[in-house]
């Protein structure tokens, strides 16, 4: 009962203005109320607010990023949908949302603050109205409101993230490493909430005509649908074929071989005749922002992983037949990955970049560089993607800090992946 | 081919009524609404839930019962030979109808009306038994998800060769041209939710076959209700954990702020004299 007069003495708290730890609340100025025919949003709001207060998160650095979930509501920027199981009276509408609300008073406010996810609980009691009323509902976030824009941005331009971090600090890496048996290297990444699997399959195949003493090394990414609805079926496809064509510039050079981050020549069994194909296969599997530059990891984890068999070759009689070559079942030559390079995407939000954005960051960016960079501090590769354009003078400022960030990635990642093979070993 | 050895073990050195190892980790993929990754030895799948959400296509929405969708993909590492197949093939179509017309069957759908709720089984080993896997791992996830279920289905596999009946065959013996019989149950209602079989068999043989599947999909049942009841206690401890560290934090804030009170009295008080 305590519960519901404090949503009541919300409600009055509503219609005037709100102040939350003394801040006006923003977006309720000019009179964007949550409309009055729509008892139920006007009343998760209030229930949201007790929330807040209930669990202290206003004391929190997330704090406007919370209120922004209750303008969001109010402004419509999460779409609300009730679905009741036995009638659509006022009534139970308004008892559903009270209920989920008071679900929400339990779990706590994290699982709403949860960007592009649809935001559900199940019904099951409702203590301040009469009888069982049981039904579903759904929050979906439509987008970032007005007011989450700024903070991201102004939390961006103090240098001080919406999850903590710096501008240039990368979220935890893990790595495991050989995760899929078939392959003959594989590793899986995660980076916050982002996580991918790369395999390298070596197959025997012929060098090409214009690059006789090099082998030959593909590059296909997938997004599962497994990462986000929007993926289904073909819907993955686009982001797929941009990720494979960024991974191959980082990573391939040129047409011909020639300055890529992985070294092709030691791919080469007979000049001209004979090399190992290597097919590199990356799969998104859940996504939360700055996938290349898990997939560069995840590629080079993999990579360090593969053991290619070693080949003996039968001397051919004439320079015309295709050598007989023996492939060992139990040698394995381990893969040079000193040279391969790491990427690092700097995100360009307001004036300022940064690295390993999270998709709520990366909604609001202008353009991002990703830049790979390998052991001695050379460039491997550069892509730039997004609308807006970019001063020459600040992609050369943004290559020297990827530069630098480079050596602390690459250091990170290159512990990671050797506990990883020691773990691996181990079991 | 010899299938069973004459002391009765099999090519990776199963007995033929033993399964392969079973592993199980919830919340896998950190966006979805549930999600799980389920292996059997070699074959490794990862299900992720979307929902119950709102229904994307108008068209497709039900008044009386959630919509259920569900979609099955190989990864191209997935098997042996890396192949890249055309997303929606014959194969990958078939086996996501079979894996929604399963969980269907065991989802209460009426709870839901007009909502839809989105299965993704992704492949990432294939080494026979995939079909039983996706169907384990999207049980997990739907459990994970809190989707109400009537009960856990559970899928294994079993087959004949060699005048021996198998229990969760891996790839070499399913390739093998004799029958594969894959059965879905749903164990505490006993009631049989898959049944698929190919190649031909004897009827008495054919029930010996099938026995031995439903008891291994018992025994997957009692595995993954394992697993579950072992993730519902972290749940917990996380959650105990949680509302010491908030009465932590309120007790904190309330120093806090009486701590600011006296100052700003203090300060008042200087002000005034």
């Amino acid at each position: 009962m305590e519960t519901f007069t404090r949503f009541l003495l919300l409600i009055c708290f509503c219609r005037h203005t709100i102040y939350i730890n003394g801040i006006r609340f923003p977006s309720f100025e000019g009179g964007t109320y949550p409309p009055t025919d729509r008892p139920h949003l006007l009343l998760s709001v209030c229930l949201i607010l007790n929330t807040l207060r209930r669990t202290d998160y206003l004391r929190l650095r997330f704090s406007p990023h919370i209120v922004d979930i209750v303008c969001a509501l109010a402004s419509g920027r999460w779409s609300l949908s009730v679905s009741p199981l036995s009638s659509h009276s006022q009534s139970s509408v308004v008892g559903c949302v009270g209920s989920v609300l008071l679900v929400v008073l339990e779990k706590g406010i994290d699982h709403i603050a949860n960007p592009n996810s649809s935001f559900r609980l199940g019904v099951r009691f409702c203590p301040f109205l009469t009888g069982d009323i049981s039904g579903y509902i759904h929050y979906r976030m439509v987008g970032l409101s007005v007011g989450e824009k700024h903070f991201i941005q102004g939390g961006i331009a103090q240098d001080l993230r919406t999850d903590g971090r710096k501008r240039l600090t990368y979220r935890p890496i893990f790595v495991e490493t050989g995760v899929i048996a078939q392959a003959n290297g594989s590793a899986r990444v995660k980076m916050g909430r982002t996580e991918v699997i790369a395999s390298v399959k070596a197959e025997l195949g012929r060098p090409s005509s214009s690059a006789p003493d090099k082998g030959k090394v593909s590059i296909y990414i997938d997004c599962s649908p497994t990462a986000a609805p929007q993926f289904e079926g073909r819907g993955g496809e686009e982001l797929s074929m941009e990720l494979s064509a960024a991974l191959r510039q980082c990573l391939l050079g040129g047409k011909s071989g020639a300055g890529a981050g992985i070294n092709l020549s030691s791919l080469s069994i007979v000049d001209g005749k004979v090399c190992w194909d290597l097919y590199i296969d990356g799969l998104v599997i859940s996504m939360d922002g700055n996938v290349l530059d898990a997939l560069g990891a995840a590629i080079k984890a993999a990579l360090s992983n593969t053991g290619i068999p070693k080949v003996n070759v039968a001397s051919a009689a004439s320079s015309d037949e295709q050598p007989e070559v023996d492939v060992s079942d139990e040698e394995f030559l381990q893969f040079d990955t000193t040279a391969v390079p790491v990427i690092i995407t700097l995100t360009k939000i307001g004036r300022h970049y940064i690295v390993d954005a999270t998709s709520e960051e990366e909604s609001q960016m202008s353009s991002a560089v990703s830049v790979s960079i390998n052991r001695q501090g050379l460039i491997c590769g550069l892509t730039k993607r997004g609308g807006a354009g970019l001063d020459p003078s600040v992609i050369l400022d943004m290559i020297s800090v990827a530069k630098h960030v480079s050596e602390q990635l690459m250091d990170k990642l290159d512990s990671e992946i050797a506990a990883a093979e020691a773990m691996e070993e181990e079991s | 081919m010899e299938y069973v050895s004459p002391e009765g073990l099999r090519l990776d050195g199963r007995r033929p009524m033993e399964m392969r190892q079973l592993r199980a980790e919830i919340g896998a993929v950190s966006g979805a609404d549930g999600s799980a990754i389920f292996e059997m030895g070699n074959t490794k799948v990862i299900a992720a839930v979307y929902g119950p959400r709102e229904v994307q296509h108008r068209s497709q929405l039900n008044n009386d019962k959630a919509l259920i969708r569900c979609e099955y993909t190989m990864a191209n590492f997935s098997t042996g030979d890396r192949t890249r197949k055309p997303k929606g093939d014959r194969r990958s179509t078939e086996i996501s109808l079979v894996i929604r017309q399963t969980m269907e069957a065991c989802i209460l759908t009426h709870l839901m009306p007009r909502s839809q709720i989105d299965i993704f089984v992704q492949v990432l080993q294939a080494d026979g038994g995939t079909r039983s896997a996706c169907i384990n791992a999207a049980t997990l996830a739907l459990a994970d998800a809190g989707i109400p279920m009537r009960d856990l289905v559970t899928s294994c596999s079993s087959g004949y060769l060699n005048s021996t009946p198998l229990l969760d065959l891996n790839y070499v013996e399913d390739s093998a041209g004799g029958p594969d019989v894959t059965v879905g149950i749903l164990p505490k209602l006993d009631k049989v939710t898959l049944l698929q079989m190919d190649a031909k068999l004897p009827m008495d043989i054919f029930e010996n076959v099938m026995q031995l599947a439903t008891e291994g999909c018992k025994a997957v049942a009692n595995y993954i209700r394992e697993v579950l009841i072992q993730n519902t206690k972290q749940l917990e401890n996380r959650h105990a954990d949680q509302l010491s560290l908030s009465l932590f934090r309120k007790l904190l804030l309330y120093g806090f702020c009486s701590w600011r009170i006296i100052k700003f009295l203090e300060k008042d008080v200087e002000e005034e004299t």
